[in-house]
């Protein structure tokens, strides 16, 4: 189901440039800064072993897969390293592998020049086809990459000569460099992938990308564990051995980060996160924008649930107030907000907020469209952690106020994606929009009408143009204006209830210096060492 | 030889019974493992591919057979969900932690409650009776969970208090018994017994100050890993106490029990009457028939922790069959639950096939009976 959209966006007058230095176009933008020191590796301070304490099991260490820093993408970043970095204090890119990646006018061609000199550890180099073989893994028919949304826009990847690869696009796409700082720029050795198939990425194999580090151990659900390469292309590796557990529970996970057991932590729980910077504990903190919202149905796939009506959908959201969410679910520590990004310091914020709780409106909506024959019942479905069983219990209560009897079920996650995307059984929905603040569109594409991933069916012309507008954007200004119409038409058309955007903060250790955050909350480990 | 193969055709028919009353429970279980498969980043088509892929369009009849067909032959396939790994080695990872765990945690409560309840039978309604009843009846009392956070709070955030009182403890009974030992020797009485205890308390002292380990928060160290034993053993401390706490109230009160009854035993009066010592009457004479009960529960103990340790697991983040279980559930994979289920079961029934055996060699009317 590809989209056929018209441009939207006015043409951009600038051409985008990011070049390592002294490459050609525009300077590089520095990679984004360690929150303890900003120091980096040299062979003197080569040696020691850390520990990071993630919340995630990673199933699979192949790129071609779901991928964000909670969930497997530092493991990743240091097995594949990346074509690009992104700067989430800046919101630029950097290159990495690649040596600049610049844009035509209307960022519907997108050229990609690769470092020289750069080979694995099998012998074979970093090329341009290798790129593009790599790239066609992710947009593959079987695939489950969560960038294809992305590359439906690549109509031709042209291998001009041995490092360039050139990105024809079927329409203007802005934030190309956020598909190469994150799991599409992530490139598989193609021997290694040939010989291990289907099994690539399921067990520890060496040479399996262009990182710093090897895999050494492979335990799902207990640890990954990487060896550093004698030979990385980006200089030395200071840090022997990296450890990637997996913990139950913000708490558990902070506590042990406290005690030494890991250097580094990756909290998502708002008490525990709390508890962190109270501390003084130093980390990356970012926002998952709209990542706590309720996914109304739209009428997906014909359907005519009761919230097809825009009545129905305002009232439910002037109902939900996301001050009482915030002390349900996270004690009052996480951040709410009814705005699609938060905090309002982010360089995407507008000036536009999102819709303010009113429950007297919110009665007087639901008695109109109860006269109009509604039996003022809907289901809801959360999944079954404790934090969204606060969540229904939360929504249940604030739709019953305002006239709304909800009968609320909590399930597995994999029956939540049942009943949202297989069977598109469901009034409400507990569905984080979840958009990361290095590529915005990707999350809000799926309220636009011709989306594969639009799950609820709201179709609104005025939201795809402002969708459109956000997937041509390039810089920050041109990202926040498509933001705030997005916004607008959202304050008006109610295609969600957004009550809140929860904070991840990737705590890290004074021990533990020159790490690099990037886009996805992933975390470089290339420049960084023990102290 | 007959007793053996009636008992062996009974553990196939009871693993038989079991896979498959497993497998139908799966099937109305809610969810579909295409969804573990894609995450939300699939189109209903996709989902459907993966339905056919995996092979869940097939009739329930066929999936099954094809299941038990591998399964006989040693081969429990591939997890349907992502990491797509061998079954069998997922279950070979994960079974000697929570074996280590279940069995070490078993033998330390019996190493605590066997003394204990033999000790508190023998001085029934004195203090040392009183005293740990009181004691078993509050662990009894304390869920498994809260007996783990109050160890860590205890030995994880406050070693320095928890090394003080265990010191404090071991210093009040090397005191005591070599305070005793020497009123004994004073009464003519043989102090040695006592002197043994002051000594080994000596001991403890001297390795409480010494060796007085960092417990870890969570985690498990592998024995093949770096550090070898010494941190495999610093790593399940904590959840082995656990598991031990959480089963020694129960093991305490049946030997102690019993004890008392055979303790009252014509036998037992008529050993006194030859003037046996006591700890010759306790521990040659009435432990043996004593320990039936304690033999049996023991035994469903260790069979119930193989697959019921979760809550240890998940405290202390441990890596066992419990969170692999679990793990396999919330995702729908059935082909891993199945595994699994199957294993735990046969480890159960020859465990109790264990019991049975140990019935022969504790009472030999068994042993005649069946001869």
């Amino acid at each position: 189901m590809k989209r056929s959209r018209t441009l939207a966006a006015a043409a951009l007058s600038t051409l985008l440039t990011v070049a390592a230095c002294g490459g050609g176009g525009q300077s590089a933008t520095p990679e984004g800064e360690a929150p303890t020191g900003g120091e980096a590796c040299t062979a003197e301070l080569a040696g020691g072993k850390i520990t990071m304490g993630v919340g995630q099991a990673t199933q699979t260490l192949d790129p071609v897969t779901q991928n964000s820093g909670g969930n497997g993408g530092s493991e990743r970043a240091a097995l594949y390293d990346t074509l690009m970095t992104y700067d989430p204090g800046t919101n630029t890119y950097a290159p990495h592998l690649a040596e600049s990646l610049a844009s035509n006018e209307d960022a519907t061609e997108w050229t990609l020049k690769l470092r020289a000199g750069i080979t694995f550890p099998t012998g074979n180099p970093l090329t341009a086809d290798v790129v593009r073989q790599s790239l066609e893994r992710h947009s593959a028919d079987a695939s489950t990459s969560n960038i294809v949304n992305i590359l439906e826009f690549v109509e031709e990847l042209e291998v001009v000569d041995e490092l360039t690869l050139k990105f024809h696009l079927s329409e203007p796409y802005g934030t190309l460099p956020f598909l190469l700082a994150g799991s599409g720029g992530e490139i598989t050795n193609p021997e290694v992938v040939k010989q291990l198939g289907d099994k690539f990425g399921q067990q520890a194999t060496p040479a399996m990308g262009l990182g710093p580090y090897d895999l050494e151990r492979f335990a799902p659900g207990e640890e990954v564990v990487l060896k550093a390469k004698k030979d990385y292309w980006g200089g030395p590796v200071c840090i022997d051995e990296i450890r990637f557990v997996y913990i139950t529970g913000g708490q558990p996970t902070y506590e042990a980060l406290k005690l030494g057991e890991v250097q580094m932590a990756y909290l998502t729980d708002a008490r525990a996160v709390d508890l962190a910077k109270r501390d003084g504990v130093a980390g990356y903190s970012s926002n998952s924008f709209a990542g706590a919202a309720v996914l109304m149905n739209n009428g997906v796939r014909g359907g005519k649930p009761a919230t097809i009506d825009p009545k129905v959908r305002e009232a439910i959201t002037l109902a939900v107030d996301p001050e009482v969410m915030n002390k349900r679910r996270w004690d009052g520590l996480g951040a709410a907000s009814t705005s699609l990004v938060y905090p309002p310091e982010s360089p995407l914020a507008s000036d536009v907020s999102g819709p303010k709780p009113d429950p007297e409106r919110a009665k007087e909506l639901v008695a109109e469209a109860k006269a109009g024959g509604w039996n003022g019942k809907l289901n809801l479905v959360c999944p079954n952690d404790p934090s969204n069983q606060e969540a229904a219990i939360a929504l249940k209560a604030l739709l019953y106020s305002v006239g709304i009897d909800v009968e609320a079920s909590n399930v597995a996650t994999a029956d939540l994606i049942k009943a949202v995307i297989v069977d598109a059984d469901y009034d409400l929905a507990c569905w984080g929009v979840g958009a990361q603040p290095a590529s915005p569109y990707l999350a809000f594409s799926g309220f636009h009408s011709e989306s594969t991933s639009n799950y609820s069916g709201f179709a609104n012309p005025e939201m795809d143009e402002a969708i459109d507008a956000l997937q041509a954007a390039q810089s920050s200004e041109q990202q926040r204006e498509a933001i705030g119409a997005i916004q607008t038409v959202w304050n008006a058309a109610f295609p969600a209830v957004v009550y809140g955007s929860p904070e991840s903060y990737i705590a890290v250790d004074d021990s533990l210096r020159g790490t690099i955050q990037t886009s996805w909350g992933t975390v470089l480990f290339h420049k960084a060492f023990v102290k | 030889m007959r007793a053996v193969l009636k008992r062996v055709t009974h553990l196939v028919l009871v693993l038989w019974l079991v896979s498959l009353a497993t497998f139908l429970l799966l099937e109305l279980v809610p969810g579909d493992p295409a969804t573990a498969v894609l995450g939300t980043s699939g189109t209903p088509d996709q989902y459907a591919q993966v339905r056919a892929q995996l092979g869940l369009d097939l009739p329930l009849h066929e999936r099954y057979l094809s299941w038990l067909g591998g399964a006989l032959q040693g081969d429990f396939g591939e997890s349907l969900t992502p990491p797509h790994q061998d079954v069998s080695a997922a279950l070979a990872a994960r079974l000697p932690v929570t074996f280590q765990i279940a069995a070490c945690g078993l033998l330390l409560a019996l190493v605590i409650s066997v003394p204990t309840a033999v000790w508190a039978a023998h001085r029934q309604g004195r203090i040392f009776d009183r005293w740990s009843s009181s004691g078993v009846f509050a662990v009894m009392s304390l869920p498994t969970f809260l007996i783990g956070i109050f160890l860590i709070q205890g030995f994880v955030f406050h070693p320095q208090a928890m090394q003080t009182a265990a010191l404090l403890v071991a210093v009040g009974v090397a005191t005591g018994a070599g305070w005793t030992a020497q009123r004994r020797a004073a009464r003519g009485d043989s102090p040695w017994s006592l002197v043994l205890v002051a000594v080994l308390a000596s001991v403890l002292v001297l390795l409480l100050i010494v060796a007085w380990p960092t417990f870890p928060r969570q985690g498990f160290s592998r024995l093949g890993a770096d550090g070898g034993l010494a941190e495999n053993l610093r790593h399940i401390a904590l959840p082995v106490l656990t598991v031990a706490l959480g089963e020694l109230a129960l093991f305490t009160r049946v030997l102690r029990s019993e004890m008392i009854q055979t303790l009252d035993t014509g036998f037992v009066e008529a050993a006194r009457a030859r003037g046996l010592p006591t700890h010759r009457i306790l521990l040659g004479e009435a432990l043996r028939p004593a320990s039936f009960s304690l033999v049996t529960v023991a035994g469903l103990s260790l069979g119930s922790l193989m697959g019921g340790t979760l809550i240890v697991e998940v405290l202390f983040n441990l890596p066992g069959m419990g969170r692999l279980l679990v793990e396999a559930i919330e995702s729908n994979d059935y082909v891993t639950v199945q595994a699994g289920v199957l294993v735990l079961a046969a480890i159960y029934v020859l465990l109790n096939a264990a019991v049975d055996l140990l019935y022969r060699i504790l009472d030999p009317r068994i042993r005649h009976a069946e001869q």
